[in-house]
């Protein structure tokens, strides 16, 4: 019997990509409560994820491209520098009222959107606005 | 005063809904036919080889921002900041999305072909941008 887990999630172009992103919005402040960052930091790893799934694929199809290459290895190297940003925590994230500082993590995540809004000019231009705002 | 039809109920709800469904079949026809015009365009873009000449207004239009800054600066074989750089793109062409700010997108762009050591900053600054390949002459 097959189960629909063992069927591996490919994600082809940006409008799959798009389909699959949940959306991530940093308040203005520079700290926030840990609760409320847990749930966001669920939110930007699932976004990672989606996103290397999606660097794999574009790896195979558009080898010849260097200009798009460049662009390809800008999106992981800073999607990785985000997973590590999240991954990081201390052993008293439990302690009542404590603060998560995600200035550092704003930042990182906003050079990851850049580069997707930058992959995304160069093979769909039509969706640069739509990445950046799903992102 | 004239009395009011009695409406069965439920008769408006179908005459909204076959209003939304059309709409939607409409749009969703022009869309259909939108995606269609660009691939076919994109197919017959790409079936011409070579550049479009340095005074076309769609110069970069094709390309991405990176690989135009890298061709720009091929052809003049002079340093420029990234403002320059932001009007030349402009001239030619780039698209560009209204969410994020060209200096922002260009920055990014640099940034990236200057890991890939396609692309040097000249000052400490990060504003001057230059070709690796160029002798300390040509700067």
């Amino acid at each position: 019997m097959s189960n629909e887990r063992d069927v591996p999630l490919v994600i082809h172009d940006f409008h799959d990509l798009l389909s699959l992103l949940l959306r991530v919005r940093f308040p203005e402040a520079d700290t926030m409560p840990y609760w409320s960052f847990l749930k966001l930091r669920n939110n930007i790893l699932h976004n990672c994820d989606m996103v290397l799934l999606f660097l794999f694929e574009q790896y195979k199809l558009l080898p010849y491209r260097m200009d798009i290459h460049v662009v390809l290895n800008e999106l992981r190297h800073d999607t990785l520098n985000v997973k590590k940003a999240c991954g990081k925590e201390g052993s008293s994230i439990w302690r009542p009222g404590r603060r998560r500082n995600i200035k550092h993590l704003k930042a990182l995540y906003e050079e990851m959107r850049l580069a997707a809004v930058l992959l995304c000019q160069g093979s769909n231009p039509e969706l640069m606005d739509d990445v950046a705002r799903a992102l | 005063m004239p009395r009011r039809k009695k409406i069965e109920p439920g008769t408006n709800d179908k005459a909204v809904a076959g209003m939304r469904d059309s709409a939607l079949e409409f749009l969703m026809a022009q869309y259909r036919d939108a995606l269609q015009y660009t691939n076919e365009l994109k197919r017959a873009i790409a079936s011409f080889s070579g550049e479009l000449p340095p005074d076309s207004r769609y110069r970069y239009a094709s390309m991405t921002v990176g690989e135009a800054v890298v061709n720009f600066l091929d052809r003049v074989e002079k340093p420029h900041s990234i403002r320059q750089l932001i009007s030349e793109l402009e001239s030619g062409g780039c698209t560009f999305g209204v969410i994020k700010s060209r200096d922002e997108i260009v920055r990014k762009a640099v940034m990236a072909f200057v890991r890939q050591n396609k692309l040097v900053w000249l000052d400490k600054e990060k504003t001057i941008v230059a070709r690796p390949s160029w002798n300390a002459k040509k700067i």
